[in-house]
């Protein structure tokens, strides 16, 4: 679990940091947190992804939904499982990335909750994607090349200033960008009011992504609108 | 039976999918009642399946509506959920999990507490004969385990109304004996109401009540068993084997229905029994039998 989530994280680092070091520490700092952030989208994003579009095509998404349980329930139960079978591939690349490219880490108290929301949009991208693919290979496909699109749209593991600036422009829109701001800010103990605002803005990624994943994903059906009025 | 509750209203049901032009149901109306066995018929891609489905709030209907104790489906998700036990015919969703943790699971999912949800889980696992597979993973169970697995999984937190989607399928014939008579039981001892889909109507017949047949997603016969067998009182259904690819050469007043490697069904009027005995020595034919309508004959006749 934690090699396959840790391998292309690790890769990047690598291969980045070669770059990087004669960039200075800053641009190793995007590397590593970078790097973080693609062990998230690794293995929260796509596992997730994964496992929902199984549990479609498996009837599983039936067998819960002929349950007294709300889906609201599978879907936090299932980010919270693979949140926290990330972690392991978070850890070690955060570790292997400071020694690596010589960045040293100063975790801040925010951390767990930066974790958290760092976690959450892509979890919640994962299952929006996983809910809705026909197959579990259009969904891993899928998932991939949207983790691919994140890691390279925005100043992810990149600092700005190398970047072109229409790629800075889109990175606004990417949550991986503010994932990646805030996790460098709270791994080196520089949480400020930016890291807060990032913060903030990962806030409203995952409202956004849990209201779309919760109203579009296969569950029991809803009555219409006027049947509803009707009863 | 009369003065019971309803449990269904099924009214005016319809249901198209959008992939396939054909209706997968057409205005079906019919209503089950507290503890009554209700099976439903029909042959592959009849509707069956589409038509439980929406009975148990799973998929919506184009037109018309389901009650389930007077109450709106679509309207009482929670209330749908906590009534109906819901066996799928698809393959098991919690595969992963031992026998004994899948049962436990699904208990605790139906709201039972700790103590509960273990007492159940035991309880179920003995009612199958499943205890010696408890500490198996439900992915390496044989079909037929599998399915009992299921069936024990739809059991926990003892809902009112079970709806078992081919309960008996991949059963071995000892297996598929001890399912029909714990389904007996439940309807019998514990006034549960059971609606389920089969396509073994010989074995079916020993405990249903009352009979929906399907055909092309509209339900063409609805009663007890002994009525729609009763048009076919007056026919006899005659089966043997025979050697050869087509069917033997028999009188024009025998009808016959099929002929599959070997087997031959055919039906004639009773009446005229005696005149075949007399033209024919049907007892040279390997296998072969005669024997008034079953509801597998009603089945066939309406599919």
């Amino acid at each position: 679990m934690v090699l396959t989530g840790v391998l292309a994280p690790v890769v990047s680092l690598a291969a980045l940091g070669l770059f990087a070091r004669s960039s200075g520490s800053e641009a190793s700092e995007y590397v590593v947190t970078g790097s973080v952030t693609m062990a998230i989208l690794f293995e929260t994003q796509n596992k997730i992804a994964s496992n929902f579009s199984f549990m479609r095509n498996t009837g599983a998404f039936e067998y819960y939904a002929a349950m007294p349980i709300r889906r609201e329930a599978l879907i936090l139960a299932t980010l919270a499982a693979f949140s926290l079978l990330s972690l392991p591939a978070v850890t070690v690349t955060a570790v292997i990335g400071s020694v690596l490219l010589d960045i040293p880490l100063h975790p801040s108290p925010l951390l767990p909750l930066c974790l958290f929301l760092a976690l959450l949009p892509s979890a919640g991208l994962g299952a929006l994607i996983g809910s809705r693919s026909p197959s579990i290979e259009q969904a891993s496909s899928l998932s991939l090349a949207t983790t691919l699109l994140m890691m390279a749209l925005g100043p992810v593991a990149v600092p700005p200033a190398l970047l072109p600036e229409a790629l800075v422009w889109i990175g606004h829109f990417n949550p991986a960008t503010y994932a990646s701001s805030a996790l460098r800010a709270s791994l080196t103990g520089r949480t400020g009011g930016a890291a807060l605002a990032d913060m903030a803005i990962l806030a409203t990624f995952s409202l956004a992504l849990w209201a779309l994943t919760s109203t579009r994903m296969h569950w029991r059906a809803r009555p219409q609108r006027s049947t509803a009025k009707r009863s | 039976m009369p003065d019971r509750p309803y449990v269904y209203e099924v009214e005016g049901l319809s249901k198209k999918y959008k992939e396939t032009s054909s209706s997968a149901n057409t205005d079906i109306s019919f209503h089950i009642r507290e503890g009554e066995f209700f099976g439903l018929l029909g042959s592959n891609g009849a509707g069956k399946t589409t038509l439980i489905k929406q009975m148990l709030g799973l998929i919506r209907p184009d037109h018309g509506r389901v009650r389930l104790f007077g109450k709106d489906i679509l309207t009482n998700p929670r209330f749908t959920t906590h009534t109906v036990g819901y066996m799928p015919q698809n393959a098991f969703a919690l595969n992963s999990l031992t026998v004994r943790e899948a049962v436990y699971f699904s208990a605790h999912l139906r709201g039972l507490s700790t103590r509960a949800a273990r007492h159940q889980r035991d309880e179920c696992l003995q009612l199958l004969g499943l205890d010696h597979l408890a500490t198996k993973v439900a992915r390496q169970l044989s079909g037929g385990e599998r399915r009992l697995l299921q069936l024990a999984v739809t059991l926990t937190g003892s809902p009112p109304v079970l709806v078992l989607d081919e309960p008996t399928n991949e059963l071995d014939p000892s297996r598929r004996r001890q399912v029909w008579t714990l389904l007996r039981q439940l309807n019998q001892r514990e006034g549960r109401t059971i609606v389920l889909i089969t396509h073994n109507a010989v074995e079916a017949e020993q405990v249903i009540e009352r009979v929906g047949i399907l055909r092309d997603g509209a339900l063409v016969a609805l009663g007890a068993p002994a009525e729609l067998k009763a048009p076919l009182d007056s026919q006899v259904r005659l089966s043997f084997t025979h050697p050869g690819t087509e069917a033997p050469v028999l009188p024009d007043y025998v009808r016959v229905h099929s002929c599959h490697r070997g087997k031959v069904v055919a039906f004639l009027s009773s009446a005229d029994v005696s005149k075949l005995a007399q033209e024919m020595d049907l007892t040279c034919f390997p296998e072969f039998t005669m024997n008034t309508a079953t509801l597998e004959d009603v089945y066939i006749n309406y599919a």
